[in-house]
């Protein structure tokens, strides 16, 4: 029993040492395995108040495309006192380190960093609605990328570990998110309880962080 | 108020400092022990500490790339870990759990004591028929040392240590086999049960709405609660929740209490600025006696913050436990219900100190909620306006303390 949990400590080092020195440039090598969306369905019958965006940086470069929706026309990213609130946040599983990996990583030790490692895992976005600290929808979307990445990179990574065809794959999870909102039993009760309560224009008001008594 | 507070107030004093003896010295099993157990399991965590997530702790290796570090919560990580012990393990939910031999009841904590953080998992086992077959506790210590780590992730690791030496234990004192703790499909313990009754995991105020003993409090205060508790006058009697929206965040909980006393909501439609308003709470509960904290101030903006909806702003100071309270109008009756404040730690982060920036939810959408449900409640008058101060004797009797178990 030790062995086995000792064991599961020691590939998650692996893969948080993995992280920490490959922070550099990423290069997509294999494309992802969910497929971009058709056409969006609209849905004129669904209304939701004011939703404040929270996301990570992967996540908040989603907001242009998300906005645009009728649904989501009104996601905000100052609305804090909003009691309806979008989050967005990116996350990997490593793959188990095989020959590919172990080897390209050598080779990249070996070459001071200018030959890249390869890195595959499998990418997640996760879109959740909260309505007043509960959660009320949760959708995620994966896929397995492998990407290069070079020891050597400095600086920021314009595509936040997703590389270049892991942001389109990313931008693309946003057409399914949608499709999948609209049909949300649960978003269809928020709306028919907010047109109880407010009709379809929400009063708005002035900004700071608020916590719950 | 945040339902993991009270993991998070011994590790945020440590967080980012030092770092982690995290080890999982002491585990052993009989080497005759046969893993995993051929027995179905059933475990049960708190609502709150199932939901928390805790940073890059999980068997898979679970981060993000950014800002937003998530790892597994803790019943993913429970899980995980398991089934390294039984053939078949499931939460416990309070409907709808399968067939099974066994249920183990975790209350994980956390304190700080002598430089230290010692995280207990106080536990019970039960067998299928409901009898309880084990108890005790397992405890984790951590002590600062040779490399930085971040606090949930200091806290996460100590809280998976102690669910897994808790099922450690479980194993090498019962030895379950299917035959000795067979699946049973009948008199499965009621979540009410299972509940940590020492322990609130959160607490709040609430009034009484009618005759009938209904009580309106705000939402968050009751949500997923195994047992709820309304004190009034030194005792207490159990509740259930009758009605709750999150969008408005407010509940109703029926108490059956008959003949009480009980407050009229407001019937302006719009409360005036300036107006003078009394806040009763019951606030810090876990510090203060069981009596009522009256404060008071003024109507301070008929506006909540930006997207806000259906809220006003008000000065009487409140403190943590003041939700779901009455805000009380120069007439007596209820303007609002108390729902939050500005979070003053983190504005002091940008330089600004708030004070006395409260929020309630006006009375007229309160209305629209309990008509909607058919909810009987008393409505004040239209009387001239009232210069005076908000009174206070007529309404504290009907002012009660809510406290949530899990």
């Amino acid at each position: 029993m030790a062995r086995a949990i000792f064991g599961i400590r020691i590939r998650q080092l692996v893969a948080m040492i993995g992280i920490i020195s490959c922070p550099g440039m990423a290069e997509v090598t294999a494309g992802p395995d969910t497929a971009p969306s058709g056409q969006l369905e609209e849905t004129t019958d669904v209304v939701l108040p004011t939703i404040f965006f929270h996301a990570d940086a992967a996540g908040d470069d989603l907001f242009d495309a998300l906005h645009s929706s009728h649904l989501l026309a009104r996601l905000s990213r100052e609305a804090v006192g909003s009691p309806v609130q979008l989050r967005i946040f990116h996350s990997v599983h490593p793959a188990h380190v095989d020959a590919k990996n172990f080897f390209s990583g050598l080779l990249s030790i070996g070459t001071l960093g200018l030959s890249p490692v390869v890195m595959s895992g499998e990418h997640t976005m996760h879109y959740e609605l909260f309505v007043n600290g509960q959660r009320i929808s949760r959708h995620e979307y994966s896929a397995n990328l492998s990407r290069k990445e070079y020891l050597s990179g400095k600086g920021a990574d314009a595509t936040h570990g997703l590389g270049p065809d892991g942001l389109v794959w990313a931008k693309a999870t946003v057409d399914l998110f949608l499709k999948d909102l609209a049909r949300d039993s649960s978003v269809r009760a928020l709306s028919e309880e907010y047109r109880l309560y407010f009709g379809n224009a929400a009063p708005l008001s002035p900004a700071s962080p608020t916590v719950q008594q | 108020m945040n339902k993991c507070a009270g993991f998070l107030v011994g590790v945020g004093l440590l967080a980012f400092t030092a770092a982690a003896c995290l080890g999982a010295e002491g585990l052993v099993l009989p080497k005759d022990l046969a893993l995993p157990a051929n027995v179905a399991v059933a475990i049960y965590l708190p609502k709150n500490v199932r939901e928390f997530r805790s940073a890059f702790r999980s068997a898979g290796g679970f981060q993000t790339t950014e800002s937003v570090q998530l790892g597994n919560t803790f019943e993913e990580s429970t899980l995980a870990a398991a089934q390294h012990f039984f053939r078949s393990s499931f939460m416990y939910e309070a409907t709808g759990t399968p067939p099974y031999g066994l249920l183990v009841a975790i209350h994980p904590s956390v304190k700080s004591e002598d430089k230290q953080l010692i995280a207990t998992g106080h536990y019970q086992v039960y067998d299928g028929a409901g009898t309880s077959v084990l108890k005790g506790d397992s405890v984790v210590r951590w002590a600062p040392g040779g490399f930085a780590a971040h606090a949930s992730d200091i806290l996460g690791s100590l809280m998976e240590q102690v669910i897994t030496r808790t099922l450690t234990d479980v194993v090498a004192q019962l030895r379950p086999t299917a035959e000795k703790f067979p699946t049973s499909e009948k008199a499965q313990l009621g979540v009410e049960l299972l509940a940590d009754k020492d322990h609130p995991v959160m607490s709040g105020t609430g009034f009484f709405l009618n005759s009938t003993g209904q009580v309106l409090t705000a939402a968050h205060v009751v949500h997923e609660c195994a047992v709820i508790d309304v004190r009034r006058e030194s005792s207490s009697v159990p509740a259930t929740v009758a009605a709750s929206t999150a969008l408005l965040d407010v509940a109703v909980l029926d108490t059956h209490i008959s003949n009480v006393h009980s407050l009229a909501l407001s019937h302006q439609d719009h409360p005036a600025l300036g107006e003078s308003v009394v806040n009763i709470g019951f606030p810090l509960q876990s510090l203060m006696t069981d009596a009522p904290t009256v404060t008071r101030g003024t109507l301070s903006s008929r506006a909540g913050l930006n997207g806000s909806l259906g809220q006003f702003q008000f000065s009487a100071p409140i403190q943590p436990g003041a939700s779901g309270g009455p805000v009380i109008g120069a007439r007596g009756d209820v303007l609002g219900v108390a729902v939050g404040t500005l979070n003053a730690a983190e504005l002091l982060k940008q330089g600004a100190l708030p004070q006395n920036v409260n929020f309630a939810l006006e009375a007229g959408y309160v209305e629209k909620f309990l008509q909607s449900k058919s909810i009987a409640f008393t409505q004040g008058t239209a009387d001239a306006r009232s210069s005076g101060d908000a009174p206070i004797d007529d309404a504290l009797p009907a002012v009660v303390g809510i406290k949530c178990y899990q």
